[in-house]
């Protein structure tokens, strides 16, 4: 083992600790999908089956969504996928940090970890100059409680509805794990500030003009116009010498 | 009913297959030379319009979800600690909608 950097089981245990606060996010997600599966008249397995085997929320939603509404396989499936499009940009960018000559297993667990919220809280840790894990394990390690929180949250949805009290500001969750991410990777990153929240901006503000596109792709879109954004900008500011 | 599995099974598929291409493969594949000075601005980017997003898509009144925000901010900057800001930005939005400032 490279000198300084932690074991790989050190590293899955500082992943599971990142990974944690995530759950608040993710619960009312998951409480809303199961109710929606069981209102869509799927029974509890197959609500249960297709968390295991898509577990991806937001494309889960708009399957039973579409399933409600009858459209066929072929089209239903097409559209998941294009929701789930972000997935790609999502394993270029966090791919390089991974270790290499991972066996078999370990690129399936890692592929199948992906999703929003294990890709945010990883590349936030990554991005800090004092991180010392190895990044495959503290990855599946910040992955696994967003797995285990979006199949149970999803069982709990569909038994019970939601049980939760309106008083609990649940939908106000998840918008702060994400902004709590984000903050903790502009503190920690390597690169000049400037272009960064140049990225940020025009990537957020994108987000929101363009989010009438369908199949997500305004979200796409947005990333695409932030990296421009941010690009534009470290040109600039190394044209300027500043 | 009788379509759900073809369905279930090609969106698994579907699904498996983007988060494979570029995380199933034992070396990482590198990014083109042309893109290597954007890729550090793909993670900020992607939270960035997250963000954005989840605030917009969040709860109706402005107030109280800037205030949260503020408090999330703040606490994120004097503590340092996700599961802390994420509960304290949960405490200010609570008090906010049930105490209204303005």
């Amino acid at each position: 083992m490279e000198e300084g950097v932690a074991s790989k089981e050190a590293s899955f245990v500082a992943g599971l600790a990142r990974g944690s606060p995530i759950l608040m996010g993710l619960l009312p997600f998951g409480l809303i999908y199961g109710a929606a599966a069981r209102d869509a008249g799927l029974s509890f397995s197959q609500t249960a089956l297709m968390s295991v085997l898509v577990f991806a929320g937001s494309a889960q939603l708009v399957f039973v969504n579409l399933w409600n509404e009858g459209v066929n396989s072929l089209a239903l499936a097409l559209t998941v996928v294009l929701v789930n499009l972000r997935l790609l940009v999502y394993g270029s960018s966090i791919g390089p940090f991974l270790e290499r000559n991972q066996g078999l297993f370990w690129r399936l667990a890692r592929s199948y970890l992906l999703t929003d919220e294990s890709y945010a809280a990883s590349l936030s840790a990554f991005a800090s100059p004092a991180f010392k894990y190895r990044p495959a394990f503290f990855y599946l390690g910040a992955g696994f409680p967003t797995w285990l929180g979006w199949q149970a949250s999803g069982a709990a949805g569909y038994l019970s509805g939601s049980f939760l009290p309106e008083s609990v500001p649940l939908e106000m969750a998840a918008p702060l794990v994400f902004l709590a991410l984000l903050l903790s990777m502009l503190k920690s990153g390597r690169t000049a500030l400037t272009p960064r929240l140049c990225s940020l901006f025009t990537a957020g503000i994108s987000a929101v003009l363009l989010n009438s596109l369908p199949y997500n792709l305004g979200l796409l879109l947005s990333i695409l116009l932030g990296v421009l954004a941010g690009v534009a900008s470290s040109r600039a500011k190394r044209r300027r010498g500043v | 009913m009788s379509d759900f599995l073809p369905a279930l099974a090609l969106s698994c598929l579907g699904t498996m297959f983007l988060r494979l291409f570029f995380l199933g493969r034992g070396e990482p594949v590198p990014a083109p030379e042309f893109l290597k000075g954007a890729m550090e601005f793909v993670p900020v980017s992607i939270l960035g319009a997250l963000v954005f997003l989840e605030f917009h898509h969040g709860p109706a009144q402005p107030v109280p979800k800037i205030l949260a925000a503020l408090a999330a901010i703040l606490l994120s900057f004097s503590l340092g600690r996700d599961l802390l800001t994420i509960l304290g930005g949960l405490l200010v939005y609570w008090l906010a909608v049930n105490f209204p400032p303005l």
